[in-house]
């Protein structure tokens, strides 16, 4: 339970505010349910859907030159985590080591599309912001 | 249930060679894909009756993995801006 939520709880046993006060401060504190949002802001209230995409957006200070914008479907990292765990066993020595030498230190062994929407799941609430010492900026969330 | 991309929205500007947008029509080659991918099928599944019977399922697993990788290009989004040319491909 968050501050904020308990708070309200607080308030409403002692008194300070009525039930219907608590519940719409309750619900203004929820995130909208359709939007998905970034999840940066999600403050322990109803779980919104799943994420659909992953965005990256790449910004230099001027936000015109250098500028990437990419979204990926889930459906598409989905498929390619099936298409992967497809791969025969026999060949999974050669992936990965042709996957380490390009710097990609994971073992497709163990790519599994169970584990991926355990991921999924928790990929919700991530967003990754950097911005760098010449003032680009990097962020990386799902919606 | 999802379908593979309709459109394809590709745009690619240097300044030597501002390109306009093209919205490619991709559904029109859908009936391309699925004659493809029966074939595939069908090679997949006279390989496998011959090598391995045992692997006929995963055969059609692997098709069907590669009919959905197909089918996640819809809504991919690509937009690159550089100092000198400009690159976006879109699916929809």
């Amino acid at each position: 339970m968050n501050e904020e939520r308990k708070r309200i709880l607080n308030m409403l046993a002692e008194n300070k505010i009525t039930a219907e006060d608590a519940e719409a401060l309750l619900d203004a504190m929820s995130p909208p349910p359709a939007t998905g949002g970034t999840g940066a802001t999600g403050g322990g209230g109803a779980r919104s859907a799943d994420p659909r995409y992953l965005r990256v957006l790449v910004e230099d200070q001027d936000g015109h030159t250098g500028k990437v914008n990419v979204r990926v479907p889930f459906q598409l990292i989905r498929a390619g985590v099936r298409l992967a765990a497809l791969i025969p066993v026999a060949a999974h020595g050669p992936v990965n080591k042709a996957l380490q030498s390009r710097g990609i230190d994971i073992d497709i062994s163990k790519l599994k599309p169970e584990d991926f929407e355990d991921l999924v799941q928790h990929l919700r609430d991530l967003t990754v912001d950097v911005e760098g010492t010449r003032g680009e900026k990097v962020r990386v969330f799902c919606e | 249930m999802t379908f593979p991309p309709s459109l394809l929205r590709l745009r690619v500007r240097t300044p030597e060679h501002p390109w306009p947008t093209l919205w490619l029509p991709v559904f029109l080659v859908w009936p391309l894909v699925v004659l493809l991918l029966v074939l595939l099928a069908l090679v997949v599944l006279v390989v496998a009756i011959v090598r391995d019977p045992r692997q006929i399922a995963r055969a059609f697993a692997l098709v069907g993995a590669l009919f959905a990788v197909v089918c996640g290009l819809r809504g991919v989004h690509i937009d690159v801006v550089g100092r000198r040319a400009q690159v976006l491909i879109s699916f929809h």
